[in-house]
């Protein structure tokens, strides 16, 4: 099966710059796989878009990663809507 | 949250006792566990509701409801933090507490799921609607060399 497409806002490319090389790079690691996969994603509960998130740790900080999604079956894309992130101290 | 003032006495007095009463200690421990244990049954009562909430289509979403749901995830945030701060003095008397981590995780999942606003959601969606739109391969070449 086909991988679905990945399609980024304004929004979610200006949070996805706001976060750490590295860690962009494991978000949208993450994204391909969710593209290879979308039944992975959420429902977001009452939100009226998708949700996945991901944890990583680097040098002593864990980092949590939310991202917001809305699916367009017709055009098997995945549209990332936003990316929230919060870390602390290990 | 409140057992808040109950977990207070509780350590105050196995805090206090020199030498350490092992009774007053095992109790503090006890007691601390379950403070967690409720405060990660909060959350799963909450995300019950919220699934319930599901609207059947994106466009046919209960803002309102949404908002609401949202306040809750807020107010657990707070008081996981509440019981955070206090499971972090407990820990540093040397006792481990089950499922602490878990509950820490739990609440950094849900700060940075509240770092999106349902404003943010709908911004976002109008933008795929009326703007530009990056495709994956542009967004990899964008972020720099480093990513490939």
């Amino acid at each position: 099966m086909a991988s679905w497409v990945l399609a980024f806002n304004e929004q979610a490319r200006a949070a996805l710059r706001r976060i750490d090389p590295w860690l962009q790079e494991e978000i949208l690691d993450e994204l391909d796989r969710l593209a290879q996969n979308p039944g992975q994603l959420r429902r977001g509960g009452a939100s009226p878009v998708s949700i996945a998130d991901l944890t990583r740790d680097r040098d002593n900080q864990r980092h949590y990663i939310f991202l917001s999604i809305e699916t367009d079956v017709s055009t098997r894309t995945l549209q990332i809507i936003d990316i929230g992130h919060f870390s602390r101290v290990l | 949250m409140s057992a808040l003032p109950l977990f207070d006495s509780i350590f105050m007095t196995a805090a206090g006792d020199a030498p350490p009463n092992p009774s007053a200690i095992d109790r503090l421990a006890r007691f601390s566990q379950q403070l967690v244990q409720s405060a990660l049954t909060d959350l799963t009562e909450i995300e019950s509701l919220d699934s319930g909430l599901a609207p059947p289509d994106a466009d046919a979403f209960d803002t309102h409801a949404a908002l609401l749901l949202r306040g809750m995830y807020e107010q657990w945030t707070r008081d996981a933090d509440a019981v955070l701060e206090r499971v972090a003095k407990v820990e540093r008397m040397g006792i481990t507490v089950p499922a602490a981590q878990q509950l820490r995780d739990a609440q950094g999942r849900l700060l940075a799921m509240l770092q999106v606003t349902l404003d943010d959601i709908q911004r976002g969606r109008r933008q795929f609607r009326q703007g530009r739109t990056w495709t994956r391969e542009e967004i990899r070449g964008e972020l720099g060399s480093g990513i490939q």
